[in-house]
């Protein structure tokens, strides 16, 4: 009989909102560590597309070479088909014909007497990754609807100024380097838990319920009409600001309510750079953990056996 | 938003006021000045020693030119500043004199002659940019917004320091120990004066009062000083009866008969004795007494007599502001009167520290007195070669003959040449001194750091290099007289605090005097009059002095008025002046302003007139109405209560005047009725120090501190960054304009040239690596641009040689390689980099196409020097590659450049200059040095928070905000604020949050309360962030990143505009293991460019000795210093006689066939045999201090055990 197993917890998702750019889902029945490792795979582990390389031909416009090189890396590539390449690290030797590097291309030149701006819709694709480009991208020359998003500015030029150039990107994680971050930000709340001393509260008057109600910055709480109770309206609205509390101590009711943080539950927000959707993020998220997971055990796996061997 | 931006067509008048004072006085200078200078230079006589006929030289008509290139091929040869620059000569104009000669009773001939080219001021008015809008400023290859004010010399910006002097015509009560050396009887009481002539030379006169209650007058004829019995001197001005001197001596009512007024007879009756005990009488007799006393002196032509120089003495060296003797006369009277004031304790002395006896000595006038000197200098040199020519051939000599005088005047010294001396060095060489204390610093380079440090040599203010010197620090002391004009904040700590300081952003300097001064001072003299005013008339006798007071207008007496009416009288003559500015500038002035209607001679009052009107009062200075109108004061606008309009004030006055702040509210002082009040607090500080946000919020050293940091920092310097030469510049890419500003930012500008980035700052405890001032930047917010910075350094390659002894050209290496070219391989840098690299990929490429390169990158030489022996644009240059060819043509010589440092550079730029020469001799070659921020480069925050970057810490570790997902992109500790008390820090995060959350600009102007703005920062932006869901002081909970945790405290977190500052580890670090050593010691050379170690020193012997650390002492100071093993006698204890002996070889065969010589046994040539040599570690300096001591015969000998 060894020690007794910790009772097994099945972590919970709900999602609550979901889109490209964005998504909020609550993570339960699991502890800080994981939640935090969940967090940090998605903020530098997840691995995207971005501007590596870059080979400047000709450049007369004012910015200077490193400069364009570094504002061509932190364009966000749309990088679903990250699997498919190799890092530029990564490559085994028998691996020689992994995928490695997506060569686009620039050739402006500013030719008018207005200023041009060159964005990541000048850059050219490559032709065998024509789904491989940067966020919001309108290949310039085609008829583009005023209201889309114009991509993003990289240098402006004036008459005469040109800039030709070969951009080379590849697959990378965050934690080399932010381009390859897939997030902007991604946090997680802990979810108070707020427990209101119904027996004291009722030794309140309906003002000073409503006063106390009212002192939170953040509607938190509210007085039910019908029953004239105060119930959490709101619980993750409180911001610990202890303001609550405040009053409460003020009325001179301490212990009025008791608002502490979920030890098992948390808010995820996860913001996408348009790189990849944010269900793609958590999922590479949870899979790249997964991996680490069974590296782990592999290695622990390899470290025991040899042990048990001399143990004997 | 576009405030902080220019919009305008011309340079903004904000910007052109910082220069005003360098400016004005310079065109001044152009304009009338040099007319003065030359009008004011004596005429030489000279004697024909044949003809005995009588010959006169002088100058007239000097003329500044344009300046002009001599490169110039077109119609079109004007020179631009720009050219100047980048080409590396000097922006200067001819500058020409006529010189008449006339022979007595004939007409005038003239020649003309120039005297070299004058450094010009650029946008004075001979400079070409002078009335260029920004798009010309531009198009000529000039900043936008070019204030100018600065010369152009050898290609760099300097500008002519304004020192601090004493004030003129104003006289001054002192009680100094060193008076009492003078000579017998000498008190410490002395009055004086610093006069100065229109052409702006000047001279001191002083009164000292004597023991036994008559006075001396001393004053400097070629920096020695003489001594004159002011009884004598009193009658030398006008013929006066004894009984006038006395009553002007003694000015009292006959009715009175108090201590003062028989104080002052008891002395005026012993001053009219001591003429007479000389027995000097009349007027004639004391002139031709002083003439025949200071007739070696002065040098006058022999014929003179002795009355004619005694005129002379008078006219040159005595109260030389003034021309008529009635006039000298009285000034000299009130000159006693303050005496004898400060004598019998009516009136206290003045304080020569504070700023109301001071004015600046400007650029403008500067050059006046120097050329001035130069001038003269070059009068008399041209006097004694004709007298040298006419004692060796007097024949030769003709004096009417244009032909003689040009080849004379032809030996005159370049003044050009001088002037630029002087610019350059900033040293003055003076064979009379001109009144100045200081012959070097009066130059300082306008660095181009970034915005702040440009501006402020503008503003700065010197006391002078003799003060620095100083062992007392009175002089540093701040005093109350300063305020408005000087800023009590923005001075360096060190040695030059308080002796460097700088003009507040109002203060103007008055670079001129009114334009025809007898007009203005006959208009100024007419108002008074009307007003009430007792003119000074010989005739009339000196009124009672408590009960009238003297009213002077530049050191010249106008008359005296009655005390009780003189406050009415002033602020008659204010509100006239008032009304003269409102005439002058009528645009800035305010709709609200009540003036006067000007009238008659009310018209000549000059808007710039200074009114000190000093109060009678028993103990404090000497009463009376001073008036100023001459140039060099300081100057600034104030507000008139009653009329709402602005008005000048000086320094002087300001001391005797009642002003409030603009909240209308009494400060300290209730129940004062106020007759000004400030435009604004901000009227106390300086550009740089007015941009401090919320500066009054902090203890105020740090605000010291942040006036030096803002003007180190890593900005952006300059906008025409490709006209641009300067050896070193740095530049941040990422700038921002800070969201808490004060409102001079938008004054000023500053959007123009930013200077920071905002900043995420966390103040927590987190991993220690915050400790000591350390701060951790975000990983990623550093690779996502955060204080990106580029240093440029341009090399300028010039060919020429003083000698001409070699032809050098531009020219790729083209010599047959000894070794067939191989691939060097990627070169590494300090840090181990190896980008970026130059790829060759063009097949069209000359090199690659002759086959001279491949490619792919080789490495070599070709793939970064082109053709011409100049490198490409864009060619990345590594640490110890050549980046430039040439060849001599005489020697067929090639030659590289090679970088120097530990970086790689990438060409930006290469610069060809032209010259006169045919070839390519001459280009600047501009490299681009990326520095991003590493690991112990410095930060700073705007509130004088310095800090050393300690570790990019990956993003995924930093802590996060719980709600947002904010990760901070900077953080501090908080014990950086306990001790120092920045709360303005503080404020500027909460604030700038705030103004983060609604999307707009925080004025965070100091002290705006008392600028009668009801504001609270902190109550009105905490509702603005619980507003936005905040709480409300800026708090914000937060995970740690590392384990997911909530931390316990909430932690403060805002936007705060953070500086980068120029220091950076990559221009300071040093390490060594080996490398070179000191040939005579064989010691580590020191100094980081030598690649030489740090010093182990005395001390930190001690340390190690200490902890009993004998092995690591032994391993620095011996091992890896100069070990050295050496034979060492055990019998004679010399280890310098040891030898190793060669063994003798039979034959010559023998020696071929054993190659070199093998060495022998050690044998002591003492001993004689090497029976007892062993061989001991020393280290090798001790065998040099044994061999030096050898030398001086001395012996020392090792016994060894």
């Amino acid at each position: 009989m060894g020690e007794r197993a910790p009772p097994k917890r099945i972590p919970q998702v709900n999602v609550r909102k979901i889109s490209p750019d964005f998504c909020e889902f609550v993570l339960s029945d699991t502890d800080p560590s994981v939640a935090n490792a969940l967090r940090r795979v998605m903020l530098s582990e997840v691995p995207t597309l971005a501007i590596d390389l870059v080979e400047i031909e000709v450049n007369t416009t004012v910015l200077n070479d490193e400069f364009i090189a570094h504002r061509l890396g932190l364009i966000p590539l749309v990088s679903q088909r990250v699997g498919e390449f190799t890092g530029a690290y990564d490559t085994n030797d028998d691996e020689e014909n992994a995928l490695m590097d997506i060569v686009f291309t620039m050739d402006v030149k500013c030719t008018g007497d207005d200023t041009l701006d060159v964005t990541s819709n000048d850059l050219q694709l490559d032709h065998n990754f024509q789904d491989i480009h940067p966020v919001a991208y309108h290949p310039s020359g085609m008829p583009m609807d005023p209201e889309a998003e114009r991509g993003v500015l990289l240098v402006k030029l004036r008459k005469g100024q040109h800039l030709k150039l070969k951009a080379i990107a590849r697959k990378g994680i965050g934690k080399d380097h932010a381009k390859w971050q897939p997030v902007a930000t991604v946090t997680f709340q802990y979810m108070p838990d707020i427990r209101i001393n119904q027996a004291l509260m009722d030794t309140l008057s309906e003002e000073q319920k409503l006063e106390w109600v009212r002192s939170s910055p953040n509607p938190v709480f509210r007085v039910n009409p019908v029953t004239a109770q105060v119930e959490v309206l709101d619980a993750e609205a409180y911001r610990y600001d202890g303001e609550v509390i405040a009053k409460a101590k003020a009325f001179g009711k301490e212990g009025l309510v008791s608002i502490t943080p979920r030890q098992d539950m948390f808010i995820f927000r996860v913001e996408g750079t348009g790189a990849m959707p944010t269900q793609q993020i958590v999922l590479s998220a949870i899979e790249v953990l997964l991996r680490k997971l069974d590296t782990l055990q592999q290695s622990l796996a390899s470290e025991a056996a040899p042990m048990a061997v001399d143990n004997l | 938003m576009q405030k902080g931006t220019v919009q305008g067509r011309d340079t903004p008048q904000e910007l052109l006021d910082l220069v005003q004072p360098h400016i004005e006085s310079f065109d001044y200078f152009l304009d009338e000045g040099v007319k003065r200078v030359v009008e004011n230079v004596d005429p030489i006589e000279v004697e024909h020693s044949t003809t005995k006929q009588r010959h006169k030289i002088w100058f007239e008509a000097p003329r500044i030119a344009q300046p002009k290139s001599d490169l110039a091929t077109g119609f079109d040869d004007r020179l631009y500043p720009t050219e100047c620059r980048e080409s590396g000569i000097t922006y200067k104009a001819v500058l020409s004199v006529d010189i008449h000669f006339q022979q007595e009773g004939h007409g005038t001939q003239h020649i003309t002659r120039t005297f070299g080219s004058l450094p010009m001021m650029v946008r004075s008015s001979k400079c070409w940019l002078r009335k260029c809008d920004r798009a010309g400023m531009v198009r000529h290859g000039e900043e936008a917004n070019e204030m100018g004010g600065y010369f152009i010399c050898n290609g760099i910006e300097r500008v002519l320091r304004m020192l601090i002097q004493q004030r003129r015509h104003y006289i001054m009560a002192l009680r100094r120990g060193a008076y009492e050396n003078r000579g017998r009887n000498f008190t410490n009481m002395a009055t004086l004066i610093r006069c100065v002539r229109p052409d702006e030379s000047s001279a001191q006169v002083r009164c000292h009062y004597l023991k036994d209650g008559l006075v001396n007058v001393s004053f400097i004829i070629r920096r020695a000083e003489f001594f004159i019995p002011a009884g004598i001197l009193l009658k030398c001005f006008l013929e006066v009866t004894d009984r006038e001197l006395f009553e002007k001596i003694s000015a009292v009512d006959p009715q009175d008969r108090g201590r003062a007024a028989t104080f002052r007879e008891d002395r005026a009756e012993l001053l009219i004795r001591q003429a007479a005990h000389y027995g000097l009488h009349t007027r004639a007799q004391c002139v031709e007494y002083l003439g025949q006393s200071f007739r070696t002196l002065v040098d006058p032509p022999a014929r003179r007599t002795d009355y004619q120089v005694g005129e002379e003495l008078l006219r040159q060296y005595l109260f030389i502001h003034l021309t008529h003797p009635a006039d000298k006369l009285n000034l000299l009277l009130t000159m006693l009167h303050k005496l004898y004031a400060l004598a019998s304790g009516q009136c206290c002395e003045d304080n020569p520290d504070a700023l109301n006896h001071h004015e600046l000595l400007l650029p403008g006038h500067l050059m006046m007195r120097f050329l001035k000197e130069n001038l003269e200098a070059n009068l008399a040199g041209m006097k004694a070669s004709i007298m040298q020519d006419m004692g060796r051939n007097s024949e030769a000599v003709m004096l009417t003959d244009g032909k003689y005088i040009k080849k004379v005047a032809d030996k005159m010294p370049d003044i050009g040449r001088k002037v630029e001396y002087l610019l350059n060095t900033g040293n003055m060489t003076t064979r009379f001194g001109i009144d100045i204390s200081q012959n070097t610093g009066f130059t300082v380079v306008a660095e181009k750091l970034n915005f702040f440090r440009y501006l402020s040599h503008f503003r700065s203010v010197h006391r002078g290099a003799y003060f620095a010197e100083l062992r007392t620090t009175t002089v540093r002391k701040l005093l109350p007289e300063s305020w408005g004009f000087m800023c009590p904040v923005h001075t360096p700590d060190g040695s030059p605090c308080g002796l460097l300081n700088h003009l507040t952003a109002a203060c103007k300097v008055a670079g001129t005097g009114p334009e025809v001064p007898e007009d203005s001072d006959e208009g100024i003299a007419t108002v008074l009059t009307g007003l009430g005013m007792t003119p000074a008339v010989p005739a009339l006798a000196v009124p009672p002095v408590p009960v009238y007071c003297v009213v002077m207008l530049d050191g010249r007496v106008l008359g005296h008025v009655r005390t009780d009416r003189a406050p009415s009288i002033v602020a008659r003559l204010r509100a006239i002046k008032a009304a003269a500015l409102a005439l002058l500038q009528p645009r800035q002035h305010p709709a609200d302003a009540k003036v006067t209607e000007l009238q008659g001679p009310e018209k000549k009052i000059p808007a710039g007139m200074e009114i000190a009107h000093l109060p009678y009062e028993r103990g404090s200075p000497y009463p009376g109405i001073y008036l100023f109108t001459a140039a060099a004061r300081f100057l600034r606008p104030v507000r008139q209560v009653a009329s709402r309009a602005p008005e000048l004030i000086g320094s002087l006055e300001q001391a005797h005047m009642s002003i409030r702040c603009p909240d209308g509210g009494a400060g300290g002082s209730r129940g004062q009725r106020f007759t000004h009040e400030e435009f604004g607090t901000g009227a106390m500080l300086s550009v740089v120090a007015g941009l401090t946000p919320y500066s009054d919020y902090n203890q105020s050293p740090r605000n010291m501190y942040q006036c030096q940091m803002g003007k180190q920092t890593m900005g952006t310097p300059a906008q025409a960054l490709v006209h641009r030469p300067d050896g070193k510049m740095y530049r941040i890419h990422t700038p921002q304009t800070p969201l808490a500003r004060t409102h001079r930012y938008d004054a000023y500008k500053m959007d123009e040239y930013p200077n920071g980035t905002n900043a995420i700052v966390a103040v927590l405890a987190y991993t220690g690596y915050d400790m000591e001032d350390a701060m951790i930047l975000c990983k990623s917010a550093v690779d996502r641009g955060f204080a990106h910075g580029t240093l440029y350094k341009t090399d300028t390659v010039d060919l020429r040689t003083e000698k001409g002894d070699k032809d050098q050209v531009f020219a790729p290496d083209t010599r047959k390689p000894r070794f067939p070219r191989r691939d060097m391989g990627p070169p590494k840098g300090a840090f181990g980099e190896e980008f970026p690299q130059n790829i060759i990929s063009h097949s069209e490429n000359q090199s690659v196409a002759q086959g001279r390169v491949r490619a792919s990158p080789t490495h070599l030489d070709p793939e970064r020097i082109d053709y011409d022996g100049l490198p490409h644009i864009g060619a990345a240059i590594w640490p110890g590659q050549t980046y430039y060819n040439t060849l001599d043509r005489i020697s067929k010589s090639g030659k590289g450049g090679k970088l120097k440092g530990e970086e790689v550079g990438v060409i930006d730029q290469v610069t060809i200059i032209g010259a006169k020469e045919r070839d390519l001799q001459k280009a600047a070659i501009k490299m681009r040095i990326s520095r991003n921020p590493v690991i112990g480069d410095k930060f700073s925050s705007r509130h004088g928070q310095k800090g050393v970057l300690s570790q990019h810490w990956p993003d995924a570790d930093m802590p996060f905000c719980a709600r947002t997902g904010i990760r901070p992109d900077l953080l501090i500790n908080p014990h950086a604020f306990p001790s120092r008390m920045t709360i303005g820090m503080l404020v500027e995060s909460m604030v700038s949050k705030a103004g983060a959350l609604q999307g707009r600009f925080v004025d965070a102007s100091p002290f705006q309360s008392s600028d009668g703005i009801e504001t609270d920062p902190i109550r009105d932006f905490g509702a603005a962030l619980e507003k936005a869901g905040f709480a409300r002081h800026g708090g914000e909970i937060m995970v740690s990143g590392i384990t997911g945790e909530e931390f316990a405290a909430d932690i403060f977190i805002g936007p705060v505009y953070y500086q980068r500052l120029r220091h950076m580890v990559s221009d300071k670090f040093q390490v060594r293991s080996t490398g070179p050593v000191n040939k005579l010691t064989r010691q580590p050379v020191k100094g980081r460019k030598m690649g030489g170690g740090i010093r182990f020193g005395e001390m930190e012997r001690d340390a190690l000795l200490a902890h009993g650390a004998a092995y690591l002492l032994h391993d620095r100071l011996h091992t890896c210093s100069d070990y050295d093993v050496a034979d060492c006698c055990a019998s004679c204890g010399s280890i310098l006689s040891p030898t190793q002996r060669p063994v003798p070889l039979p034959s010559i065969a023998a020696r071929i066939t054993f190659g070199a010589t093998p060495t022998g046994k050690a044998t002591c040539r003492i001993c004689g045999d090497g029976a007892r040599i062993e061989r001991v570690a020393l280290p090798y300096v001790f065998r040099y201090l044994l061999a030096e001591l050898a030398v001086m015969n001395i012996k020392l000998s090792l016994t060894l055990q």
